[in-house]
């Protein structure tokens, strides 16, 4: 393979020093991940920017006996500040200094590609571009030059194929070549043109002030950008006098931040002229076709619904063996646990094989559904198509006051709050990703519709029961567009920020990178949810169970249903229901259970016997309620990591409860004013 | 209000006069500039949108996020958006792909 500037020998480098620290940006979808799992392997570890809901994966390699601690940035367009992802990424490169910077490039799409490159040669000069996805650019005819390219840009350039590892090698040895010293990078300099006068008197304002660390030059540019962060940064740093100075002559200069991205533009289009030939005709290529048919006008929606129904149908029928599995499991581990445990008191083999073990399948059962849509998610992310899928349905979305993007997280819902609101971190800005969050919580998932449909298999004819079931869909999604309505009017205030995405190539999801990061996300739920929901468990338990002797009416649960019981007959919900729905927050399918177990019946039998103690209106209450009342404690754990905020989950489980108990009053007095019941 | 929805058709096609919203499909056009603050300008430098680029409009139904093709990549803008993106476009050729 060739590589572009000359290799080190291995020998200038001493060993047995700290590992070399390196960073990878690129832009999204360039294939960087893959490069970060081919280096590192399964040496690595996903967790979040501190405070921040963005994935941040660490990594260890090994090259000529020296090892690399890798950091995969978040993939961004540029380095603003307009989005967290940006910031981190250079902040990290500003702040932390990385030894050497990866600038992971998509061959096929060099142009707009290189603007970040150029942003990222403004923060630091040690810089390794690696060239990816060379094949897919000859392909579409582009005739690239890594070694004419790296020339003129005065860094090494590394072409690679990530997904098949090719390159991976000479990519280490560029980037212990530059950590070492033995290659020296003289990047070409952006000419800024008509700005460089103004830059230089910024820099000159700005020289000898502290500036938290960050390089003068680099903080003028972001000053004459109007970067809000650095300015910030300016006004906090420098004397008053100073930073009125710098106010006035922005002012007079305020038509020169245009001229920042021109000049960088023409810096890539003196490097492109230098190391690629574009073809003379455009190549109609495989991303052409298939785009001819997922954004068509008119197929375009019926192929996303068939899509996602296809997503659907596999998840829950591949989940449910696994699913009935660890249920059968757990229910055996239970067994065998209290059998075992005859010589312990009462109150401890109760707590480990009533409290603990179905608390700890509890969690387990969500992880085959969770897993699943994991997988799917991460094949529709990398395949390309989830950003067709945000086109085609961009203007649905915008009854929400949300855009295209926000319809993935939204439709997960309906297959799990868990995995849709994990999926709102794709929306860019704080309001649409809370906005997102929030109506979530009223998305029926199928543990609440599979309550629903009990309760309206019991209580309604056979004819009848489709037209309820799907009436409470349609109320549903009538509530979620009305609490999109109120939640921006009064809480979300704010312009509709519009849609502005890339369409990327189409390609093949590689089963290692749909691996790692479902893994990796698994993991992250188990951690978050998983000891929310055991500790809740063992406290229903300890509720339902404490004390003794006096059957289920007589416990602490009970007790509390009683509690709850004025203000649930105020929608003709008598105490029992109460406690299910109190039961309901920890796993919306416990509310049957608890019915069960209160009513003195299971399955067929619990029908009848509500048959005879509830009347068909305070059953449609029950349905309505409970398929809004509060998202499930897995879900709050996870708005609560998501939002990073009380106060917002303090919102997701109010708002639904509040709603939930008004509809309910409605239908009960109303249905009362009509006669029924 | 009988002719409201005319008249607002009416409106939005003259809004998008000038505009990328207003370049049919398979047409080119150039950009002259961007009516937005200064957050959305960057986010469309970084996405290649400058003053002067050239673009083609791969798919714009007037009712649905445009389709542009800019600097060798495929992007996806609301149509807010691109009502905002002043282009020069020479519309006597007409679309030429289609």
């Amino acid at each position: 393979m060739m590589i572009a500037t000359a290799l080190p020998t291995g020998e200038e480098c001493p060993t047995g020093l700290a590992p070399i620290r390196v960073a990878l940006a690129g832009n999204p979808n360039v294939g960087k991940t893959t490069l970060f799992n081919s280096l590192t392997g399964l040496h690595q570890h996903v967790g979040n920017w501190p405070g921040k809901t963005v994935e941040r994966a660490e990594g260890s390699c090994r090259c000529q006996d020296r090892s690399l601690a890798v950091v995969d940035l978040p993939g961004t367009y540029s380095l603003t500040s307009h989005t967290a992802e940006e910031v981190i990424a250079r902040d990290y490169i500003l702040r932390e200094r990385p030894d050497v910077v990866v600038v992971v490039l998509d061959a096929a799409n060099l142009e707009r590609n290189c603007y970040l490159l150029a942003q990222v040669l403004e923060l630091t000069d040690r810089v390794v571009v690696a060239l990816n996805m060379l094949d897919l650019a000859r392909s579409r005819g582009y005739d690239i030059s890594p070694e004419r390219m790296a020339k003129a840009l005065g860094v090494p350039v590394v072409p690679l194929v990530a997904s098949r590892g090719e390159g991976r090698e000479e990519l280490l040895a560029a980037v212990l070549g530059v950590a070492c010293g033995s290659i020296q990078t003289h990047p070409s300099p952006i000419n800024y043109l008509q700005a460089k006068p103004t830059l230089r008197e910024l820099e000159h304002l700005l020289a000898g002030r502290r500036l938290q660390g960050y390089p003068a030059s680099w903080v003028a540019l972001k000053l004459l950008e109007g970067d809000a962060e650095v300015s910030r940064l300016v006004e906090a740093e420098v004397r008053p006098g100073l930073a009125e100075q710098i106010r006035d002559l922005l002012a007079q200069h305020e038509h020169e931040p245009a001229v920042l991205a021109d000049a960088r533009y023409a810096w890539i289009a003196g490097v492109l002229a230098a190391a690629m030939a574009r073809p003379a005709r455009s190549v109609v290529t495989l991303t052409d076709r298939l785009d001819h048919l997922f954004t068509h006008r008119y197929l375009g929606l019926p192929l996303l619904f068939a899509i996602f129904l296809g997503m659907f149908a596999a998840t829950f029928r591949l989940a449910a063996p696994l699913t009935g599995l660890i249920d059968y499991g757990m229910a055996a581990l239970a067994s065998w646990t209290a059998a075992h445990l005859h010589w312990a008191p009462a109150w401890l083999s109760g707590l480990i094989s009533a409290g603990l073990i179905p608390g700890v399948g509890g969690v387990l059962a969500f992880a085959p559904i969770i897993l699943l849509f994991f997988v799917f998610l991460g094949a529709l992310e990398e395949s390309g198509y989830s950003a067709r899928a945000a086109f085609v349905v961009d203007r649905l979305m915008h009854a929400l006051g949300l855009h295209g993007k926000a319809f993935l997280p939204l439709l997960l819902g309906y297959g799990c709050n868990v995995p849709g609101i994990m999926a709102a971190r794709i929306l860019e800005n704080r309001r649409d990703r809370l906005l997102c969050i929030l109506v979530n919580s009223l998305i029926p998932c199928p543990a609440r519709v599979a309550v629903a449909a009990f309760l309206v298999g019991a209580f309604f004819p056979v004819a009848l029961q489709p037209v309820i079931m799907g009436g409470l869909y349609l109320l549903s999604l009538l509530m979620v567009l009305a609490a999109g309505f109120a939640l921006r009017k009064l809480a979300l205030p704010g312009e509709q920020s519009p849609l502005m995405m890339e369409l990327p190539l189409y390609r093949l999801p590689s089963l290692r990178n749909l691996g790692l990061l479902t893994w990796w996300r698994l993991v992250a739920f188990l951690r978050k949810a998983g000891t929310v929901i055991v500790a809740a468990s063992v406290l229903i338990w300890a509720l339902s169970t404490f004390p003794t002797g006096h059957g289920p009416e007589g416990t602490w649960l009970a007790g509390l249903g009683r509690v709850l019981a004025p203000v649930a007959g105020l929608i003709g919900l008598d105490w029992r229901m109460a406690v299910a729905l109190v039961t309901g927050f920890v796993g919306k399918e416990m509310s049957l259970a608890a019915l069960g177990v209160l009513y003195h019946a299971d399955g067929q039998a619990l029908a009848t016997a509500l048959q005879h103690q509830i009347t068909p209106l305070v059953a449609l209450v029950f349905v309505v309620v409970q398929l809004l009342y509060v998202p499930c404690l897995a879900t709050v754990a996870v708005i609560r990591s998501e939002t990073g905020s009380w106060k917002w989950t303090a919102v997701a489980v109010a708002y639904p409860l509040l709603l939930a108990g008004g509809l309910g009053a409605l239908i009960y007095w109303g249905g009362r004013a009509l006669g029924l019941g | 209000m009988r002719w409201g929805h005319r008249f607002r058709r009416k409106e939005v096609e003259a809004s998008a006069a000038g505009t990328l919203a207003g370049v049919p499909e398979g047409a080119d056009a150039v950009v002259r500039g961007v009516a937005a603050g200064s957050g959305l300008v960057q986010r469309l430098q970084a996405l290649g949108l400058t003053p002067g680029t050239p673009v083609r409009v791969l798919s714009n139904s007037g009712a649905r996020p445009l389709i542009v093709e800019v600097r060798g990549s495929r992007l996806a803008l609301g149509l807010g958006m691109a009502r905002r993106i002043q282009v020069e476009h020479d519309d006597r050729h007409g679309p030429t792909d289609r």
